[in-house]
């Protein structure tokens, strides 16, 4: 009798020890993580959002630059043309 | 003492359990280890956030200045020949008016075409008189306008080639004596035929294939009018050989 109670208080030591001792994330802590988590996914998101704006934008431009151009040189087409009439 | 005992038991139990759910979670320094990291890459990605909308705003900047150039340019380029915005929409629908027509003209067959020939003459009338029209010294009219001739003369070739082939040839279809009275004489003389009726030999030398014997045409017999034109030596002789056959 006197050896099993031992044996209790023993593994009621080994037992607290085990879960007392463990230093895990609080539920706070972890619903912090997440949110970190999901903070970079919708910063990804814009990153690439920003991206393809950025390269639209590139592109419009070059086109403008292409139409500006056109423009110049039909403009000079055009004083020949109206200076031959 | 029992009571004890089981007390015991079930509180190690307890105990036990509870530390196998937890060992399921993290472990507080892989937590900081994990909030390091994914702080460390929200710190990145803010500070490429921050530079690219810093990028794209200068970007939309750079872009309006460049239509404002285009459209100064183009505003230049139409006052260079005393052009508003209201004679290029004007000028634009005559175009598309060409555009059309041609299109129009080049999808129908060689046949429809032919009837239709006129209107060819009718859209180069419509493309002389755009050519009059200043704006048309612009390169993107200039060039459109010279693509509509292209067009034009293209279907003129096909026309000429139906024409040299013959295949523009008129027909007639031969009705029955009693309704409709058609002889080579009488299909001559039809103001839509040759409106002359002398001119029947042309029938009957066009048609050898089909009539053996000029007094003879068959009602449902779809006849080649040749061309309106005065005999060939050829119709001449089928006619003697006619009125030769004819007296004996």
């Amino acid at each position: 009798m006197k050896k099993s109670m031992t044996l209790m208080i023993g593994a009621l030591i080994m037992a607290g020890l085990a879960s007392g001792c463990s230093s895990n994330a609080t539920e706070e802590e972890l619903r912090q993580l997440e949110e970190l988590k999901a903070e970079v996914a919708s910063m990804e998101t814009e990153v690439q959002n920003l991206e393809s704006e950025k390269a639209a934008l590139q592109k419009s431009i070059a086109d403008k630059d292409a139409e500006l151009k056109k423009c110049n040189d039909d403009k000079t087409v055009v004083q020949q043309r109206l200076q031959g009439m | 003492m029992n009571v004890l005992v089981k007390i015991g038991f079930v509180s190690l139990l307890a105990m036990l359990l509870s530390a196998g759910v937890l060992a399921q979670d993290v472990e507080k320094e892989q937590w900081q280890q994990q909030m390091n990291e994914w702080t460390a890459k929200r710190n990145d990605l803010n500070n490429k956030l921050t530079a690219l909308r810093a990028e794209v705003e200068a970007l939309k900047n750079q872009e309006a200045e460049k239509i404002a150039a285009v459209k100064q340019c183009e505003e230049e380029l139409l006052a260079m020949v005393g052009a508003t915005a209201a004679d290029v929409s004007a000028f634009e629908a005559v175009l598309q008016k060409i555009d059309d027509k041609l299109g129009e003209l080049s999808r129908l067959s060689n046949q429809d075409l032919w009837n239709r020939r006129g209107e060819l003459d009718e859209v180069q009338n419509w493309i002389a008189d755009a050519k009059k029209n200043k704006l048309s010294v612009i390169p993107r009219y200039y060039d459109r306008l010279a693509d509509f001739q292209t067009r034009l003369d293209a279907l003129r070739n096909t026309l000429k080639q139906y024409s040299d082939s013959g295949m523009d040839m008129m027909t007639y279809t031969v009705g029955t004596w009693a309704k409709d009275r058609d002889c080579l004489w009488n299909i001559a003389r039809k103001k839509r035929i040759y409106d002359n009726a002398f001119l029947w030999p042309k029938i009957y030398q066009g048609n050898r294939n089909l009539i053996k014997n000029a007094d003879v045409i068959e009602p449902g017999w779809v006849l080649k009018i040749p061309k309106k034109a005065p005999l060939t030596s050829e119709e001449k002789s089928a006619e003697r050989s006619y009125w030769r056959n004819k007296g004996n």
